[in-house]
């Protein structure tokens, strides 16, 4: 937000998290087999400082929940959408600096091996060891520069395959590359500050670095230094940098199957090979495990809450506030308050469904708390007539990992086309608001709790 | 860097790949051994066999 600024890393943002009762650590030493199951029954986050065989701590579940989410960004749970979209508009560009904590430690040559890093087996039907939350950085004198999430899996000591399977940017440098049958530079970044992980979670437009976007949301520019061993900028204040090229194999090495963003199981598939030429981390470096599917969610729920806002914005609606739900991965549903003049909970739905990430949406009065699922669904009940209020729209585009669009049924190269629904569950035209007057307990604010229980 | 591999881990890892498995399958059978050495016996094999897998994502040992 305008005037004020955000310098903390990684390590800064799981200290205050700790502070706020959103990280527990962990002193007795695990596995990293179990850090996933821990990770999943915990309350909190968690930070294993021990992790057997290994000198170096385990931090996950930062990101799990909106709350654990809302603690890492240092903003309040309600105002994730309306903060990134305040902030997007206005990208402050990165700086270079020459001496970075990334480098405290340089591992070149034969001194590179991924099995120094606790990389953990995460879910039963994966394909090996995953990095799940690295960020990976790119540079090209004609692509321009660019950030993005991508998933790597162990092959060998000194190979990882990354999932560029679908559309994204780095797939687009690497296919450049792969015309040549060059090797693309690259830098994955491990242990980087929510706002740089979000930031390269979203599909900036095109021309704009992630790095600026990260910028923005900071108030301050992004501090970022050279590689060492080739010339891809990475965040100066990371954990870990691994740094390497994409081998020009194309999509021929097995990667995954991987548990996907959407909760789901995913396929095995054909992926290029990242080879690492170096290691560079700080001193005493955390490792940073992400959690699926929930913490991949999160991380592009504040844009896409964002992206709703904008686009009622651009309908004309007047919007209070939007819940990119959990259990719609943050993004395929969504629920959204408005302040509503006549017509405008249809508006308001055909504007939300025409976002291509959204698959399902449900509008309500601004009276409604959106993030109390009870009282979501107590409007749906109460304000929705299902033959006037539920809008169906067929032949929309779709995407492969929704089973229910059978992909499987696919020629290769077809896209899927999906259809969506929303439900108008606001006050029906006509019907005045004293219909809908709740009960209020009697002398409320006189009675404390305290003094009873 | 696979030298530093241990060999009879790397055999009995490439006895376990004579029938397919998930890799969960795979840690679960070498539970007894330190992570970081069934990764760096794992590394050995990658390097010096082809490896097939099915479409749920099991591994075998390429015939040669």
């Amino acid at each position: 937000m305008a005037g004020t600024t955000n310098t903390e890393d990684f390590r800064g943002m799981l200290a205050r998290m700790e502070r706020e009762g959103h990280l527990a650590r962990v002193a007795k030493p695990i596995s990293p087999r179990h850090i996933t199951a821990l990770a999943t029954k915990a309350p909190s986050a968690i930070l294993c400082e021990k992790v057997e065989g290994y000198g170096i701590p385990v931090a996950a579940g930062a990101y799990w929940t909106r709350q654990r989410m809302a603690s890492a960004l240092g903003w309040p749970a309600g105002e994730l959408g309306r903060r990134f979209a305040a902030c997007v508009g206005s990208p402050i560009k990165p700086v270079t600096i020459a001496n970075a904590r990334c480098q405290e430690v340089v591992l070149t040559g034969d001194d590179v091996d991924l099995t120094a890093l606790p990389i953990p087996f995460m879910h039963v039907k994966d394909g090996g060891p995953y990095i799940s939350g690295g960020v990976a950085f790119a540079k090209d004198a004609d692509l321009g520069s660019n950030a993005g999430c991508y998933r790597l899996m162990f092959r060998t000591e000194r190979e990882m395959a990354i999932d560029l399977f679908t559309a994204s940017d780095l797939r687009r440098f690497y296919s450049a590359y792969l015309e040549r049958n060059k090797p693309m530079p690259v830098a994955v970044a491990i242990g980087v500050h929510v706002i740089e992980h979000m930031a390269a979670a979203y599909k900036a437009p095109a021309g704009v670095d992630e790095m600026s976007i990260a910028g923005a949301l900071r108030g301050a520019p992004v501090e970022l230094v050279k590689c060492k061993t080739n010339d891809v900028l990475v965040p100066a204040d990371a954990e870990i940098v691994l740094e390497g090229e994409l081998l020009p194999n194309g999509w021929t090495a097995d990667e995954g199957p991987f548990g996907e963003f959407a909760g789901m199981q995913g396929d095995l598939k054909h992926n290029p090979i990242f080879y690492v030429t170096a290691i560079t981390h700080r001193r005493d470096p955390i490792f940073y495990a992400l959690q699926m599917p929930w913490e991949n969610d999160w991380l592009n729920g504040p844009a896409t809450e964002a992206a709703c806002m904008r686009i009622l914005a651009l309908a004309g609606v007047q919007a209070v506030a939007v819940n990119a739900t959990e259990g719609g991965c943050c993004g395929w549903s969504v629920v959204a308050s408005i302040k509503k003049r006549p017509g405008e909970g249809k508006n308001a739905l055909a504007a939300l469904l025409s976002l291509p990430v959204v698959k399902q949406a449900i509008v309500t009065d601004d009276d409604i708390n959106i993030y109390d699922p009870r009282e979501v669904e107590w409007a749906v009940t109460f304000r929705c007539q299902a033959d006037k209020d539920i809008v169906i729209l067929s032949g929309m585009k779709g995407k492969h990992v929704d089973p229910s669009v059978r992909p499987w049924d696919l020629k290769p190269g077809e896209l899927p086309v999906t259809s969506k629904f929303g439900i108008d569950a606001t006050i029906p035209e006509g019907i005045p608001a004293f219909r809908y007057e709740r009960i209020a307990p009697a002398f409320l604010n006189e009675v404390k709790l305290e003094d009873y229980l | 860097m696979s030298a530093s591999a241990d060999s009879a881990l790397v055999a009995q890892i490439e006895t376990l790949l004579k029938q397919p498995l998930y890799f969960s399958e795979l840690l679960d059978a070498l539970r007894a051994r330190p992570y970081r050495e069934v990764l760096k016996a794992w590394s050995a094999v990658r390097q010096r066999h082809t490896l097939d897998r099915d479409e749920r994502g099991r591994y075998w040992l390429a015939a040669s």
